[in-house]
Order: structure tokens, then C-alpha cells, then sequence
């Protein structure tokens, strides 16, 4: 038995237990089994695994605690939702709109340069956030989910537009 | 465990549209400002939010924590739905990223818990007894927690990466299949598949002489 093709069977064991093998690749991992006891002993070891995973499913509290689950939710809803924010296409973008907004940038620039430091601009403060009773801290800091870089997700990353005012990255 | 090949939302593709449409509906209905309609969406997928984050986290207090956090998340972000994915696709990668990001604050914070109280009552006000007394952060918990296979599996789930421990909380225990994963994950099924396979085979090992029962 080389190693090599008990590395291949073991690679197809999980779409063999799930019944994803065709009958002849199924044969022939059944041929390999047969003679193979090491094989053997980590198919044992793949059935354990599984049936230790599927207890997981049963250990959830009964039905009292999930009826009680969206009321005491509903309790910690205190932001307003965040609104559909439109495209830039259907914004009228007045010529004059962008000299303002250069001007605005150009005005608080100046303003941190001569308060030396900055509050607004100062970086928000480390260490874990502390959750508030009515969840007003997750409303304000995640009200329009911004995935992080090194979330999972990001291959469906799309630049926040300008119209978010994010400077972020966003779902979809 | 479900059958990993059927959809989250129903069994065939057409009961699925109309999943889709019922969700889309309350969707809109919360983006409308009613609160409520947001009910019939959790009431859909708390159990299992409750079960994914219970699986990375094999800790009642936390999941329980974990799943409110998830569901007041999807809520503020529901106004930027866009409607061009499914809703449980987009709430599973906003619970998978919450969990992650949860997860590292508190192993860089242990010290600082999020409901301190907790710990000294078992767990979660909200919880059952049966299912504080199992809470590790507990002393009771701790006492009680029997040596045996769930106490090694929890061991061998801690030696997984987040990313990998994911893939196997949503195949093994909430029976996914690998190409909703790979939708969950924004990667492809062959990276699904083959995070499982590296998974398992860790797993393998860690539980390798471990006796059942």
C-alpha cells in the first residue's frame, strides 16, 4: 500500500460517508479499505469524528429560550434601521456641490494643523468596545457593517462609494 | 445533522423562491421602519445562529451572547441590502465575521468580560440550568464537565484556525452544504471543500485512542 494512494482515499472520505462517491469509486475505496488497516483505522476515526460533530446539533436549550430569543432582541432595536442610501447617479451633483466639499476638507485640514491635535481625527481608543445594556454602541459603530480586512467574505468586497461616506469596505 | 446537499431555506427550488420572496418582503417591511417584521426573520434563523456560534465557541454563555450580537448587527445593516444575494447567505457572513472578530477581543482581553455577572451565576440569565451547568465559564460548569469525547472534540476545535473551524461547524453541525459554504465564505467550493478535508484530518489525529462514550 503505497502512501500516496491512501492519502487519495483518505481525501474522498468525507464524499464517501456522504454518499457523493460514484459506485466505482466507491468499489474501488472499498477495495483499498479491505486491505489497508490503516485506512481502516482513520475511517473509524473520520465515523467518530462525525457522529461527536453531530451531537453538537442536539446541545441547543429548548424552545423557551428561542421563544424568548426575538423579544429581548426586539428590546436592544433602538437605532432606526440604516436607510437605503441612493446612487450617486440619482443625486443632482450641482458643479458648485464639489468646490464646497473641496473647501470643507480644505477648512478642517487647516483646523487640525493648527489645533496641533485633533479629536475628531484621533484614533478610537483600544481595547475592546463595551457593549451597552440596549446595544447603542453596536448601532452607532457597525450601523452599516464594514468588513475588515482579513474578514472572510472578501472576495465579494466592493469599494464603498462616496455616497456611503465610508471609507471602508462594504457587503455587496 | 441535515442533508448537507439540500438548501438552508427548503428542500426544492421553487418552495426556496418563495422563501426568498417572503424574506425579501419582511426585508423591506424593516427597511420601511417596521420593527417587527424583523421577528419572523429571527425566529427563521436564531437556532441556527445560536448553533454556529456555539460551535466555534463551545460555550452556551458565549453563543448566546454571540447570537443577539449577530442578529442587532444584521438588523442596522439590513438598510444596505441590496437584494441580490439571499438573506441567510449575507446573515452567515455577517455571524461568521462577528464570531471571528468577537473571538480575538477576548482571547487579546480575557480579563475583560462582556457580562462579568455571568461567570458567577453559571452563565446566561436567559439560559436553562441544564445548559449553564455545561458552561465552562462557570465553576459549576467546570466541575461537572465530564473527561470523553465532547471534552477532547472541544480541545481539538480550539487547534483549528477560526476560517477552518467555521467550515466545520457549518458542514458537520449545521449540515451545509460545501457550495452554500463557499457562498458564506465569499471562496470558491474546491476552497470549501478542501479547508473541510485539512479540518477533518486534524481532527482525525487529535481524536485518535479517544473512546466513545
Amino acid at each position: 500500500m503505497s502512501a500516496g494512494e491512501c492519502r487519495r482515499v483518505q481525501s474522498r472520505f468525507e464524499a464517501y460517508l456522504a454518499g457523493e462517491l460514484t459506485p466505482e469509486s466507491g468499489r474501488k475505496l472499498e477495495k483499498h479499505l479491505a486491505s489497508c488497516p490503516l485506512c481502516r483505522e482513520e475511517l473509524e476515526a473520520e465515523r467518530l469524528l462525525r457522529r461527536a460533530l453531530s451531537a453538537r446539533a442536539e446541545q441547543v436549550p429548548g424552545s423557551e429560550y428561542f421563544a424568548a430569543f426575538f423579544p429581548r432582541l426586539r428590546g436592544r432595536l433602538s437605532g432606526p434601521v440604516a436607510r437605503p442610501v441612493p446612487s450617486l447617479g440619482r443625486i443632482p451633483r450641482p458643479a458648485w456641490g464639489m468646490g464646497l466639499a473641496a473647501a470643507a476638507v480644505l477648512a478642517l485640514l487647516v483646523l487640525v494643523d493648527f489645533s496641533g491635535s485633533s479629536s475628531a481625527l484621533a484614533p478610537p481608543a483600544s481595547g475592546p468596545p463595551a457593549l451597552s445594556a440596549e446595544g447603542s454602541e453596536i448601532a452607532e459603530a457597525d450601523f452599516d457593517y464594514v468588513l475588515q480586512p482579513g474578514e472572510v467574505g472578501a472576495g465579494t468586497y466592493v469599494l464603498a462609494s462616496a455616497a456611503s461616506g465610508g471609507g471602508g469596505l462594504n457587503y455587496w | 445533522m441535515e442533508n448537507n446537499e439540500q438548501n438552508l431555506n427548503a428542500g426544492t427550488e421553487g418552495s426556496s423562491n418563495s422563501v426568498q420572496e417572503e424574506e425579501f418582503a419582511l426585508i423591506r417591511a424593516v427597511q420601511a421602519g417596521d420593527r417587527d417584521a424583523f421577528g419572523p426573520l429571527v425566529n427563521r434563523y436564531q437556532r441556527k445562529i445560536y448553533l454556529l456560534a456555539y460551535g466555534m465557541t463551545g460555550n452556551h454563555a458565549d453563543a448566546d451572547d454571540l447570537a443577539q450580537e449577530v442578529f442587532l448587527k444584521a438588523y442596522g445593516a439590513l438598510g444596505r441590502f441590496k437584494f441580490k444575494s439571499q438573506f441567510y447567505t449575507w446573515l452567515y457572513r455577517i455571524a461568521v465575521n462577528t464570531i471571528i472578530t468577537r473571538r480575538k477581543q477576548w482571547r487579546r482581553h480575557r480579563h475583560v468580560e462582556l457580562n462579568p455577572e455571568w461567570d458567577e451565576h453559571g452563565g446566561s440569565p436567559y439560559l436553562p440550568n441544564s445548559l449553564k451547568a455545561s458552561t465552562p465559564g462557570g465553576e459549576l460548569g467546570r466541575r461537572e464537565r465530564q473527561k470523553g469525547l465532547q471534552e477532547q472534540l472541544d480541545a481539538a476545535l480550539a487547534g483549528l484556525s477560526e476560517k477552518h473551524r467555521a467550515v466545520v461547524v457549518m458542514y458537520d453541525i449545521e449540515g451545509m452544504s460545501h457550495a452554500e459554504i463557499a457562498k458564506v465564505l465569499g471562496c470558491s467550493k474546491g476552497t470549501a471543500r478542501s479547508r473541510l478535508h485539512y479540518a477533518h484530518r486534524y481532527l482525525r489525529q487529535k481524536l485518535k485512542g479517544v473512546k466513545e462514550g
